[in-house]
């Protein structure tokens, strides 16, 4: 009996195993709890305990409108602060604590490992953001009705309104309330900070540390906000002078356009998106992680350690 | 890792990155300009760098906490307007509207305080400086606090209210009446107008050179109109464009000039009058 033979019985290794990416991305999530990252929902949930008894403004509507305004703001405050601290945290915190050499000496590619702590950041933000919205849903939904009592009862108090005045006064302020098309706006902080993890995981691929990693990826993130409106401006400016085009479009393509990403803001002041702009929206998020990934691979591949 | 690895993993990843902007690049320009026209994405003015990159970060980094910022903001614009400290109210205002350029409120009260609280601290807080600086100095204010109500049109083209105020600082402060005119035309075609829009429109046109036959037309068209537009600045307006313009005795109006009666009741009227 040969040596090998108890290796030969062995089940052959996959190339590619999501079971493996699982694992991965869970034991991500794990030390990214451990990290305490979740005491922001109590910094959360005091923000939107006294947003929702903000009465700073006059109007019934106005009080829901600033209640949703200051959750949906720290959500994605949240979301994209979380999405470049914590992933630029990841391959650095592996190598100090020697798991990286562990993970890759065993038969994981690297692709498994990269997109295996991507999934693990999102998830992440994936459970932050559905544990705030619910928070958020609850505030919401008893302001709403505690304000629409108030508002009742003064309206009904007021001499020469009709029960059809009333209730078109009423409706205003239920409109300001809970609605479904909110979790629409959820979706789109969440496929925003998908973008934005993705982005700093190639990012640190290249980075000498994390504190590079995060102030590359936090002005790529706040410049591609507006990298193409200043981009416009300066071919106004400069004429539109071919010289002025070479410069300003490489800049264009090379960063990121999360302008197309930040209409959270819209869709809780009560804008419809079609279902079809969503489904773009995602499909264009997917294309950025897809495509960042396979940047961040081709530079994390042969790295040395 | 030797120099050239390093230059060919750099080259491939530019190449890459940029053919990755070429691909995407149609998809996200067509979704902009649905997002645009869903009203989902504002479109906004490209008037100076300076703003465009600083409404674009304060969307950005603070989404929806904008509205609690600007409030901290107009508290604190609030104090410093206490203590007449107009540099710092202006430094407040136009942060105030750079996070909410919609507001229409906060550039009304920006220009307000420009134009008639800094103008007229410059005027008359300090009486030891010669009158000519105060003068120059309180031009200043209204020049800067009618920059601020552009502005703010340029961010809210449909604002009745923004061209109102304009149009009230053009007869107000620098009597240019052609100019009040033009933003009194612009305000009755933004949304909800104010009704009498219509005849301050009238009453400036008649006081610009050269449109006096137009103006003449306009405010008879008002008048014919009915009992509840023959106000009286508008028969005393119709009345000086009769004789301006040389208007035959018989197609005059029958009223009389009020002025005339309030000439007779106030000798001192004619300094006062508007």
């Amino acid at each position: 009996m040969s040596s090998s033979e108890p290796h030969d019985n062995l089940p052959p290794v996959p190339r590619f195993s999501p079971g493996r990416i699982w694992v991965l991305a869970s034991s991500t999530f794990t030390q990214l709890v451990r990290m305490r990252i979740f005491y922001f929902l109590i910094v959360f949930a005091i923000l939107v305990a006294g947003a929702s008894n903000l009465d700073l403004l006059y109007t019934a509507a106005q009080k829901l409108r600033m209640l949703k305004d200051a959750s949906f703001g720290a959500m994605s405050i949240f979301s994209w602060l979380f999405a470049i601290a914590a992933t630029a945290v990841l391959i650095p915190r592996d190598l100090e604590d020697r798991t990286l050499y562990t993970i890759l000496s065993k038969p994981v590619p690297r692709l498994e490992y990269l997109l295996g702590k991507l999934f693990g950041v999102l998830l992440t933000i994936g459970v932050a953001l559905a544990v705030m919205y619910l928070l958020f849903t609850a505030f919401l939904f008893f302001r709403e009705v505690t304000v629409l009592a108030e508002e009742k009862h003064y309206l009904e108090n007021q001499p020469g309104l009709s029960p059809e005045d009333i209730a078109a006064q009423l409706a205003v302020v239920q409109a300001e309330g809970v609605d479904s098309s909110q979790f629409l706006a959820l979706i789109a902080i969440f496929l925003q900070a998908a973008v934005v993890a993705s982005l700093t995981m190639l990012v640190s691929t290249f980075a000498s540390s994390t504190l590079f990693t995060m102030i590359v990826a936090t002005l790529l993130f706040v410049v591609g906000h507006f990298h193409k409106l200043a981009a416009q401006y300066w071919q106004a400016e400069a004429g539109g002078s071919t010289i002025a085009n070479l410069i300003l479009k490489p800049i264009v393509l090379l960063i990121p356009d999360f302008r197309v990403f930040n209409i959270s803001d819209k869709i809780i002041a009560g804008e419809a998106i079609a279902p079809g702009l969503m489904a773009t929206m995602a499909g264009l998020a997917a294309l950025y992680v897809a495509v960042y990934s396979a940047i961040a691979l081709y530079l994390f591949i042969d790295k040395e350690f | 890792m030797n120099r050239s690895r390093v230059f060919r993993k750099t080259a491939v990843t530019l190449v890459a990155l940029l053919v990755f902007g070429l691909v995407r690049m149609p998809v996200e320009s067509r979704l902009t300009e649905r997002f645009v026209e869903a009203g989902l994405i504002d479109e906004l003015p490209l008037t100076e760098l300076r703003e465009l990159a600083g409404q674009s970060v304060a969307f950005a980094v603070l989404g929806g906490l904008r509205p609690m910022l600007a409030i901290y903001l107009t508290l604190h614009a609030f104090d410093a307007w206490s203590y007449r400290k107009w540099e710092t109210v202006e430094k407040d205002y136009r942060m105030i509207t750079t996070l909410l350029p919609e507001d229409i409120d906060s550039w009304k009260t920006g220009a307000w305080h420009k134009i008639y609280n800094a103008s007229a601290s410059a005027l008359y807080d300090d009486p030891s400086a010669p009158e000519a600086v105060r003068q120059r100095d309180a031009r200043e204010w209204i020049d800067k606090g009618i920059a601020f109500l552009e502005k703010g049109i340029e961010h809210n083209p449909k604002s009745a209210v923004l061209h109102h105020d304009l149009a009230r600082v053009y007869h107000d402060k620098l009597d240019r009446p052609c100019l009040a005119a033009e933003h009194y035309r612009l305000s009755m075609e933004g949304d909800y107008p104010k009704s009498y829009a219509r005849r301050f429109y009238g009453y400036f046109l008649a006081r610009c050179p050269g449109r006096e036959r137009e103006a003449y037309d306009y405010l008879m068209t008002l008048y014919h109109q009915g009992e509840s537009q023959r106000l009286p600045t508008l028969i005393q307006r119709i009345k000086e464009l009769e004789e301006k313009l040389a208007i035959p005795e018989a197609n005059r109006i029958p009223e009389k000039d009020p002025d005339e009666e309030m000439r007779k009741r106030y000798p001192h009227y004619d300094q006062v009058a508007p």
